[in-house]
């Protein structure tokens, strides 16, 4: 059955693939606007990814 | 998917219960139904119903800016035979699909409400026998997920070539680019990534501003940069997009007033002759003015005809004084007197009063006339004279110029009446506008040849901001890391812009997948309907960044601008079908297809080309046609092939509605006109 | 016989107004050929109507030589050939006025009155702009049916 979520290309295993090649904070912020964008509205996932962003900045200056 | 048949009861103008077959492939071998009938007749009405079947929807694409109120679904005639009373309105629709039945039924009450009809969803049920004859109904709030996973409604669209489409998509303009860039996003099903993208863009944006606030004058000197940069470039995007919208509601004003004037195609001609019959009125009416200026200066000559025998009288009189010798006396006057007064001839002899000389001589001296009479009789004379001489003439011209200006009269009398007999064959005012419709339609192409001028300006600023977006985001980036690692705003903000530039890529990488999937299944479908002279020249279509079309040629130049009507419309459909094709995910489209009015413009090895390939790339084709679309030639072709097998006849009653009849193909060939009908 | 052109011509007074709507519409180029005109269909008419009420029109220096050609000829033939009665231009005027006067009067009975405005015909007479048009062609007209043809043949 042709699954709507998977047409041509299939999205979500490019996204995998292709931020592979990016660092690992980006990768994750992406997935997690990705995830987000899913279920909230641009606004609304705008705001709880600065939570996401603090967060993954904080762990890069702890491994500086 | 695969339609088996629909009905129809009350639905737009198919009053009554009605229904359609359609030929599949599951019974045979045959996949093409064609559904034939004039313009208005309800060819688009049946792909309407099966996407309010299956969806709920009333809107197609070609509906513009339609509201969904106006686009009424039930009957006319049965909500008028029925007054007060409600009608449903119903469509039902089977279908296979995987070795499984479909049947759905979606209803809708409509009432007369004053001046309006209220329309609301009444029923909606869908059973589903599966393989092993079992049948199962589904619940009311499932059925959407159901069909949905069919066919995701978005791509709905693909699966109805419908003429104006077809034409759309040939036109290189803001329009085509953005009915081309709607599809590939449509197919992409990326919304999520694109809300990401947008979400994303906006933290960047108010983590940047933080930044300008808090931080290092040149840093804070380029965010200020680029985020004015940025805003101009939204703009520039606003701009574009309201372009388009201007455009796209012209083009649908003149395809209203187009509408509007097919009604005047009948006295068109007679507009003509009205106006040519006007500018030769003008040019005698001038000629008369003309005439009349002619005829004024004429009177100032002419009079004198008046008093011709007065002047005739008077020169022959001077001219017998003449003639006598006593204008010019043969001897001058004052002789005479001193003769009178010496009594003494010149000779010597002498004068004696009372004598016979003395009275000859006194004779003399009455008809003498002094000096100055005598020259001014003799001038008399010579304007007389002139004036006699041009009699004949000024009698000519008068008799002449009263007959031209006779005949100019009867000129403009007779084209008086000519044009009366043709404003009465005209009729009423309201067809007298034909005219007025003519120039607001020209009015609104020469708008849309600005706008497009306008749009093509504006797409170029568009990019030159992109470019500067992306040369300050360089130095921004840079500007960044010389502030400091250290410092956490900075690391934020960077993070949020590589996370955009990131998801951008991605997306841009998908997009340009599928443009280049498109083009190549568009080129491989567009060489084999092309004639032979088209394959010998064009070879590829692609999808510029753009969202543009072009096609190539064997040099891998640029075409497009030369190619002709035929061929762009071959190159729409090539490129529609490939979007449908992507869409249904297979090298056969599984999705039956509605081709409306496809044949337009194609030459006969084009329409033969598109008869012959179609039912090889689709699994089920339904043409709706009209008579000059479809004629015996077609018709032959379908039938040569083998897939022909259902006609449907499409005929209007009298009350306005339209019946649905089924007729043999045999006898179909009947009803359809040859070539040579139409020449 | 001088033509004299410093000779004052005058029409009746209530003609005034017709002899400028005439000059203003179109309808005759000048005061002259108007008074040229009315002078000869008085003068073939045998009608000589003194005038009551003076008004000078124009100068005599407006007047043609072919003009002043015919209104000798009228005068001449009027009196026997008499030469002393076309020696003063001033008395020649004199007598023209008095044609000029009359065949005005004929023109406006015959067609000129279907032009005018009505409340003014029992006045002083005024075209009616609205209708005057083609007066030039009925000028033309009247000369062509004043006319004799067959006595043209010279």
């Amino acid at each position: 059955m042709t699954d709507n979520k998977t047409l041509l290309p299939d999205v979500n295993e490019l996204i995998i693939e292709k931020l592979k090649t990016y660092p690992p904070n980006v990768r994750e912020l992406a997935f997690q606007a990705i995830r987000l964008s899913e279920s909230y509205p641009e606004v609304a996932v705008a705001d709880q990814l600065q939570s996401v962003v603090r967060k993954l900045s904080k762990k890069q200056e702890g491994k500086d | 998917m695969i339609l088996n048949k629909m009905m129809l009861e009350n639905f737009r103008q198919f009053r009554g219960k009605q229904e359609i077959e359609f030929v599949s492939p599951t019974q045979g071998s045959a996949s093409v139904t064609v559904i034939f009938g004039e313009n208005g007749r309800g060819k688009t009405s049946l792909f309407r119903a099966i996407m309010f079947c299956l969806f709920g929807e009333r809107r197609l694409s070609q509906d513009g800016d339609v509201k969904r109120e106006e686009l009424q679904l039930v009957n006319v005639s049965a909500l008028e035979a029925n007054p007060g009373q409600p009608i449903r309105t119903i469509v039902e629709l089977e279908f296979t699909h995987r070795e499984q039945t479909y049947r759905l039924r979606r209803a809708i009450l409509g009432m007369q409400d004053g001046g309006r009809v209220i329309e609301e969803e009444d029923e909606k049920r869908l059973f589903i026998t599966h393989a092993d004859g079992n049948t199962q109904p589904i619940q009311t709030t499932d059925i959407e997920a159901v069909i949905d996973s069919i066919l995701d409604r978005r791509v709905k669209d693909y699966f109805l070539f419908d003429g104006e489409k077809i034409e759309r998509l040939t036109r290189a303009s803001v329009e085509q680019r953005r009915e081309i860039s709607a599809g590939i996003r449509n197919l992409l099903n990326v919304d999520a990534l694109e809300t990401a993208i947008k979400a994303v863009g906006r933290l960047t944006k108010s983590l940047e501003k933080e930044l300008t606030n808090s931080s290092h004058e040149d840093l804070s000197r380029l965010l200020k940069r680029l985020g004015d940069n940025e805003e101009e470039q939204g703009r520039s995007r606003n701009k574009l997009n309201q372009l388009a919208d201007e455009i796209r509601l012209a083009r649908q004003e003149i395809d209203k007033t187009d509408k509007e004037l097919e009604k005047f195609n009948e006295i068109r001609h007679l507009l003509e002759r009205r106006k040519a019959l006007e500018h030769e009125l003008h040019g005698q009416e001038q000629q008369a003015a003309d005439a009349l200026i002619e005829m004024r200066n004429l009177v100032c000559k002419a009079t004198t005809l008046i008093v011709a025998p007065t002047v005739i009288n008077v020169f022959s009189h001077i001219e017998s004084q003449k003639q006598k010798g006593e204008i010019p006396s043969e001897i001058r006057r004052d002789l005479i007197e001193r003769i009178l007064s010496e009594k003494q001839c010149i000779c010597g002899s002498e004068v004696c009063e009372g004598s016979e000389t003395y009275s000859h001589i006194i004779d003399w001296l009455k008809r003498t006339k002094d000096v100055s009479t005598q020259d001014s009789a003799l001038n008399l004379w010579r304007y007389l004279s002139e004036v006699r001489n041009h009699f004949s003439d000024d009698a000519d011209l008068v008799e002449k110029r009263l007959q031209q200006y006779g005949n100019i009269n009867s000129s403009i009398a007779n084209i008086n009446r000519s044009l009366e007999n043709v404003s009465n064959q005209i009729g009423t005012s309201e067809r007298q506008d034909a005219t007025k419709l003519d120039e607001h339609r020209k009015k609104l192409q020469e708008s849309i040849i600005s706008l497009e001028a306008n749009a093509r300006v504006t797409q170029t600023g568009f990019e030159q901001f992109q470019q500067e977006n992306d040369r300050l985001r360089a130095l921004l980036k840079e500007e960044k890391l010389k502030v400091g690692l250290n410092d956490e705003l900075s690391r934020r903000s960077i993070l949020a812009r590589d996370t955009q530039d990131a998801l951008n890529d991605v997306y841009n990488q998908f997009t340009r997948e599928i443009k280049t999937l498109i083009g190549e299944s568009a080129t491989q479908l567009f060489r084999e309907l092309l004639d032979k002279d088209g394959r010998e020249n064009l070879r590829t279509i692609i999808v510029n960044d753009d969202y543009s079309l072009q096609v190539l040629d064997r040099y891998k130049k640029p075409f497009l601008a030369n190619i002709s009507a035929g061929q762009r419309q071959i190159m729409s459909i090539s490129f529609i079908a490939a979007l449908a094709k992507t869409a249904a995910h297979g090298n056969k489209i599984e999705i039956p297809l509605f081709m409306d009015t496809p044949f337009g413009r194609l030459s006969y090895e084009h329409r033969q080309n598109l008869i012959n390939q179609v039912p090889t790339f689709a699994s089920q084709w339904i043409l709706l046609a009209t008579d000059t679309e479809f004629r015996r030639q077609e018709a032959q072709l379908l039938k040569n092939g083998g897939m022909w097998g259902k006609f449907y006849l499409l005929r209007s009653t009298i009350d306005g509605n339209t019946m649905i009849i089924d007729q043999d193909i045999d006898s179909a060939m009947a009803v359809l006109r040859d070539e040579e009908d139409y020449l | 016989m001088k033509m004299d052109g410093n000779i004052r011509v005058a029409t009746e007074a209530r003609y005034k107004e017709l002899y400028n709507n005439m000059k203003s519409n179109g309808s005759v180029n000048d005061s002259h050929d108007l008074f040229f005109f009315c002078a000869c269909i008085g003068y073939r008419n045998g009608s000589q109507v003194p005038i009551k009420k003076r008004d000078d029109r124009f100068w005599s220096r407006t007047i043609t030589p072919r003009e002043w050609a015919c209104y000798y000829a009228m005068v001449l033939e009027n009196n026997s050939f008499d030469y002393e009665k076309v020696a003063d231009d001033k008395d020649v005027i004199a007598v023209i006025e008095g044609y000029a006067n009359a065949g005005m009067n004929i023109l406006i009975d015959s067609f000129l009155g279907d032009y005018l405005l009505p409340s003014s015909k029992s006045t002083d007479p005024q075209l009616d702009p609205g209708c005057c048009k083609e007066l030039p062609k009925q000028f033309v007209h009247f000369i062509f049916e004043q006319s004799e043809p067959e006595n043209l043949n010279i």
